[in-house]
């Protein structure tokens, strides 16, 4: 019997799926945050259509 | 600086610290073993996209019961940051799903009603989109909202109403004591971060919106003739 | 001048859209939480229900649910295939797999199989899910993993 296979009831090997979750999770925070402000900055009567970028100052 | 600044750097401080907590200093999960460190991710961003959800729906009801921008803009706010979450928390899903049930995905009712969860409000930002008309958008954006919030409850008690592949509702009852004060600091973490790109992006928005609203008889021109600069 | 509220006069007809809505809301909530859409679109089927329907079951996919029996698990990897009892305590379905299961399974966990049901009586699937309980244990004191195993066929062995 391959213990490895089956019987041990146990996850092995798991980092690899925690560090693609906990990468993911910081990149959309960090990414909405980032959007948010750099929005924020160019923000007042402009455009709708700036998306903030390079917004009028 | 805004309140919402500080309340945003609050949440990155407290999710570094829940996060390094979760993923060095709590035990590894018995049986799951290291696979159980994605609890700390994956139940606050499922909590706190249900909360923003939730907050949409509020909004909704303040923008037709008062006709305000201002509810207008949160509408849209919210939904948008939900929307990103409620993505965010699928994607998280599926890698816990394949290491411990052994499939990436599986059509259980937590799983379908949360994917058409995700449907449904990208449905409500797609029509925003789509009607130019200030007055109109924030009629039509608030009934989609109030339509799609429908699906909320039903994915936090479809768990307790029907036989699901998915846990049930983790309570401090049920996680391992030692495992509760990361979950608990990275709940709080997403929450003020979630909260704090809220009101950055409905004061952008709102702006944005009372201009389009000022322009006097001719609401629907503007928005129009930026999109038309921004292709040339 | 900065509009903050749209058209005054049209207050009245937002407000009714508001009420109608919030009402078709309510009982569609209602209707998806209190009506039998549980008793039509089941998730899977305990070995009750299975055995319930009888020759009714066998053909069709269906997804099978309850608790891998004690000792009954025998795996052979150079065939790839498992077979095991399913019960919800009380009634049994043998079930034959094709694959290594996840690493998750055990004698004694939740899972979820989708098969279907043969002449012979036996469940035959090509996908067995892991059903984790809401439940998050941290390991018992001071034991590694390598110790837990180890533990663990012990008391499998007992």
């Amino acid at each position: 019997m391959d213990e490895s296979q089956v019987g041990s009831g146990m996850v092995d090997g798991a980092w690899g799926y925690v560090i693609v979750v906990y990468a993911a999770t910081w990149v959309v925070v960090v990414g909405l945050a980032v959007r948010a402000l750099l929005a924020s900055r160019g923000s007042g009567p402009a455009s709708r259509t700036d998306g903030g970028v390079g917004g009028s100052t | 600086m805004r309140w919402e600044h500080g309340l945003l750097a609050i949440g990155f401080v407290l999710l570094a610290i829940g996060h390094g907590m979760g993923l060095f200093m709590a035990p590894e999960e018995a049986m799951m073993r290291e696979a159980g460190r994605i609890l700390y991710a994956h139940v606050p961003t499922a909590w706190v996209a249900l909360v923003t959800l939730t907050l949409s729906f509020f909004a909704a009801v303040g923008a037709l019961w008062t006709g305000r921008y201002g509810w207008d803009a949160a509408v849209e706010a919210t939904a948008e940051t939900g929307v990103v979450l409620t993505a965010l928390l699928l994607f998280q899903g599926s890698m816990w799903a394949k290491p411990t049930w052994g499939y990436y995905w599986d059509w259980d009712p937590r799983l379908t009603t949360s994917a058409i969860l995700l449907v449904l409000f990208v449905g409500v930002l797609v029509v925003r989109r789509v009607v130019s008309d200030p007055e109109r958008r924030l009629t039509v954006t608030a009934i989609a909202t109030i339509v799609a919030f429908v699906d909320v409850p039903v994915v936090y008690f479809g768990v307790k109403w029907w036989r699901s592949l998915h846990q049930e509702w983790s309570s401090p009852q049920t996680v391992d004591s030692t495992m509760v004060m990361p979950l608990r600091i990275a709940a709080f973490a997403m929450l003020f971060i979630s909260l704090a790109i809220c009101v950055i992006r409905w004061r952008t928005i709102l702006a944005t919106v009372q201009a389009e609203a000022t322009a006097p008889d001719l609401p629907a021109l503007p928005a129009e003739l930026s999109l038309a600069e921004k292709e040339v | 001048m900065s509009a903050t509220t749209a058209n005054p006069s049209a207050q009245g007809t937002r407000r009714v859209f508001l009420v109608v809505t919030l009402l078709v809301a309510a009982s569609a909530l209602g209707f998806i939480a209190f009506g039998n859409m549980g008793e039509n679109l089941v998730y899977y089927w305990d070995v009750g229900q299975l055995r319930e329907a009888g020759d009714k079951a066998i053909g069709s996919t269906i997804r099978l649910g309850g608790v891998v029996k004690e000792g009954t698990v025998d795996w052979r990897p150079d065939e790839s295939h498992l077979e095991f009892i399913i019960t919800d305590g009380s009634q049994e379905v043998p079930v034959e797999c094709s694959g290594a299961p996840p690493q998750m399974f055990r004698e004694g966990i939740g899972v979820v199989v989708e098969g279907t049901m043969t002449p012979s009586g036996t469940f035959t699937s090509e996908r067995l899910m892991v059903k984790h309980s809401n439940e998050y244990k941290a390991p018992e004191d001071g034991m590694s993993a390598d110790e837990r195993k180890q533990l663990y066929r012990t008391v499998e062995d007992l």
